[in-house]
């Protein structure tokens, strides 16, 4: 009898063995269909980006923004505060200058915000961001809060900042790369300094069309 | 000292020596550690400080009207055959004038103070946004686009030049 039975156990390894290769093949297929269709931005990491945790800060109009804000919006996120001569007015710039190239997508005039994060509240109350961010453009928004609000956004996030005394006052090290939140509130991804706004409104649309096929 | 109209001018300087150390008079917003920077000038055995330094593209960055400080940003070339030395910059334009650089490292931005100004020869320091930069501090008057500010570049008592760098809102 146990001769009897070989054959059949020889069978059944082969097609489990067959089955096994056939979905692993197909697995591997669909994968790597996926991989490359994943567009290649640097800085961006796919397939699992980090969430937003719940943060709660103040607008420059006194208005409540916590991660409800991010949701349903694609969010540029900028980390700066407004006593910053170097970093903070350049990338300020490229900002507005990305929100113009983006005049024409869809997806941007809808869903589109930029949130400028100051992360020096002792010295940027509500008045001094509205007015700092008039200067560059009416429609961003600005926030801030007390220290331990502010972690609550960034340590998570792995965004650092900290007061560096200079002299009779002081100044802050910042995180200075550009985030793209989707409106799922996952952080796809960051922007590096140097920042090119060309390269970053191309991207935007490349990641927003990439969404809309795989909303994930 | 020359006054500069225009965007490029040669620096003549004279002398250098320890004795500027005692020359930093009132109207010094900005003073870099001389004291060092002779040590590692005259351990690279170089004279006569700025003789030969070339600026060129100066401008300052408009800043936003709550901003206390603004950025200027200036390219230097050193034309002449040995280092040269910008001990220190002043303006009556602001309370304090300070070189700085911004280092990004690790995505993280950093502004480091730098005490002297030195330009090998045959080569350019460009000061440019998220690189090296003037650091202006609590402007007398706000400043504003279509404005110019005088600096002095100093490399010793009587090793002076002035350059106008005009205000452009960018």
């Amino acid at each position: 009898m146990q001769q009897d039975r070989t054959p059949y156990r020889l069978i059944a390894g082969i097609a489990a063995i067959a089955a096994i290769a056939f979905f692993i093949g197909i697995f591997a297929s669909g994968l790597s269909r996926k991989t490359a269709d994943v567009p290649q931005i640097p800085g961006f990491l796919w397939p699992n980006p980090p969430l937003v945790k719940e943060f709660s800060l103040t607008t420059q109009h006194g208005l409540e923004f916590s991660r409800d804000n991010l949701l349903g919006q694609w969010s540029f996120m900028f980390f700066g505060f407004t006593q910053c001569p170097d970093v903070c007015p350049t990338t300020m710039q490229n900002l507005k200058t990305t929100r113009e190239l983006l005049a024409d997508d869809e997806i941007y005039a809808e869903q589109g915000q930029i949130v400028f994060v100051s992360v020096d509240p002792d010295r940027d109350t509500a008045e001094i961001i509205t007015s700092y961010l008039n200067y560059f453009d009416k429609q961003f928004v600005g926030i801030t809060g007390p220290e331990d609000k502010l972690t609550e956004l960034t340590k998570p996030l792995g965004i650092l900042f900290a007061k560096i005394d200079s002299g009779d006052s002081y100044t802050m090290d910042h995180s200075a790369s550009i985030l793209l939140i989707d409106p799922k509130g996952r952080v796809l991804g960051l922007f590096s300094m140097p920042h090119d706004p060309k390269m970053i409104s191309q991207s935007f649309k490349v990641i927003t069309k990439f969404y809309a096929q795989y909303p994930g | 000292m020359h006054n500069t109209p225009v965007s490029t001018t040669t620096l003549r300087c004279c002398f250098f020596s320890l004795l500027s150390f005692d020359s930093v008079h009132a109207q010094v917003r900005f003073s870099v550690g001389l004291f060092l920077g002779s040590l590692l000038v005259l351990s690279l055995n170089t004279v006569n400080a700025c003789e030969g330094l070339v600026f060129s593209e100066p401008w300052v960055r408009e800043p936003p009207p709550v901003a206390t400080v603004a950025a200027a940003y200036v390219v230097i070339e050193n034309v002449g055959e040995t280092t040269l030395s910008i001990d220190s910059v002043s303006s009556e334009c602001c309370r304090h004038l300070m070189l700085h650089e911004t280092e990004i490292k690790d995505g993280k931005a950093r502004m480091n103070h730098l005490s002297t100004l030195q330009v090998k020869a045959g080569s350019t320091i460009r000061l440019a946004p998220l690189g090296a930069h003037l650091m202006l501090i609590k402007p007398a008057t706000p400043l504003q686009h279509g404005q110019e500010i005088k600096m002095t570049f100093s490399c010793g008592p009587e090793d002076t030049s002035e350059i106008m760098f005009p205000i452009i809102k960018h």
